[in-house]
């Protein structure tokens, strides 16, 4: 299971060092937004717009991504083969998440290049914080935007189920990022709303594959 | 819920070549695909080595191996990448490019530049090196040349040889220069 994980993420990885079209688009968006978030929200509101701009793009990076997966048969490539859907979906989650770390990476100087000051600051809160919230978002997006590739008839349907589980994460998310800069990192780790955050993250990454090689089932 | 066809009732045997034809949009992919394994959406009892298809795992995909009509690959990879991909989904060593068909010179070729007659190719060649006990064929003939359809006639004789079972399907009924050992007509069911 692990050698096809890894083979999976290798191809990703030559396909994007070949095409660079995920990190052009990456590029693109990220710079968009930044710029856009930056010059007309006040000052209290960008960390909170940095979030948002991380997650209006991945939506649209994630179903890039999946869309890739998809044959000239109109069908996921690895539908026909042996392989065990559960881990082509956490090997696809852990490419998302890679690309999404590096999007993460641009849009932080980015914003604090536009804003000409140093606007969002790094400590171990807001990275602990952003990589839980990076791993949510892979695993949401990546699961759901396959399965929308794959049942194209009811994609409605899978919109509408989506709900009820990115609505709690991202309350969950909003209430951890009040606390990211009034807390201590001892205290931030111990916090009500970042372990719920955590515990979310590894409901997701439990429940999720197994939902969509459930939804795919043969 | 509409239904493809019913009343459906045939045997399979090991080492023989088995035949689906009928006209277009007669069910020749989905019955192949329900064959395969990859469509559970019929009602009905398929067996496999007295195993009811309902109950098999992953790795009876390594058993019977399907290839569809329209060859999909990554079109961004070389033929190359794509084998060495291929060979680790199959759990083989390596994918011999010049096993069935002479494709060297296209080897180096992102698979998006190829034409189709060469990516049924290479779809092809893939699963005759694969370990499948059964290679179940939708429309092998598409796409290829009178001397490449030829050849696939050659290597499904040397296949049952190698206690292969096939499975292909086609339009018509046509005189091939392997015996079809069975068949089953569509265009009535």
């Amino acid at each position: 299971m692990f050698s096809l994980i890894k083979s999976i993420i290798l191809k990703d990885l030559l396909i994007e060092y070949r095409e660079k079209g995920n990190l052009y688009y990456v590029f693109i968006l990220t710079c968009t937004f930044s710029l856009l978030f930056t010059n007309y929200l006040k000052e209290n509101h960008i960390l909170f717009s940095y979030y948002v701009t991380l997650l209006i793009t991945n939506i649209l990076l994630s179903q890039r991504i999946s869309r890739l997966e998809i044959g000239r048969n109109d069908e996921l490539i690895v539908f026909n083969l042996p392989v065990d859907l559960s881990a082509f979906c956490i090997s696809k989650i852990i490419y998302s998440l890679i690309l999404f770390l590096f999007q993460a990476s641009i849009l932080f100087i980015f914003y604090n290049l536009f804003s000409q000051t140093y606007i969002i600051e790094i400590n171990f809160n807001f990275i602990a914080f952003t990589l839980l919230f990076l791993i949510g978002l892979s695993i949401f997006f990546t699961c759901f935007s396959l399965l929308l590739e794959r049942i194209k008839g009811e994609g409605q349907f899978m919109f509408i189920a989506i709900f009820p589980l990115i609505i709690p994460f991202l309350f969950l998310c909003f209430n951890g990022l009040n606390d990211l800069y009034y807390l201590g990192t001892g205290e931030y780790i111990n916090s009500f709303n970042f372990q719920l955050l955590l515990a979310f993250d590894i409901l997701l990454i439990t429940v999720c594959p197994i939902l969509f090689s459930y939804a795919l089932r043969r | 819920m509409t239904k493809v066809f019913r009343n459906l009732t045939f045997d399979i045997k090991k080492n023989s070549i088995f035949q689906v034809y009928g006209n277009n949009g007669t069910g020749k992919t989905t019955l192949l695909k329900i064959l395969s394994g990859l469509d559970n959406d019929y009602e009905g009892t398929i067996n496999y080595k007295n195993i009811n298809l309902n109950n098999i795992e992953t790795n009876f995909l390594k058993e019977v191996v399907f290839l569809p009509s329209l060859p999909s690959f990554y079109e961004n990879l070389t033929v190359e990448e794509n084998l060495r991909f291929l060979s680790n989904v199959y759990g083989l060593d390596k994918l011999d490019i010049n096993s069935s068909f002479k494709l060297t010179q296209i080897k180096d070729k992102q698979v998006k530049d190829l034409s189709d007659g060469q990516r049924k190719k290479i779809q092809l060649s893939i699963g005759i090196q694969s370990d499948a006990e059964v290679l179940v064929m939708d429309e092998p003939y598409n796409f290829l040349d009178i001397e490449s359809q030829n050849q696939i006639s050659y290597i499904f004789i040397e296949l049952v040889k190698k206690n292969k079972t096939i499975i292909f399907s086609d339009n018509t009924k046509d005189s091939y220069t392997f015996e079809v050992n069975n068949s089953v007509n569509l265009n009535n069911v």
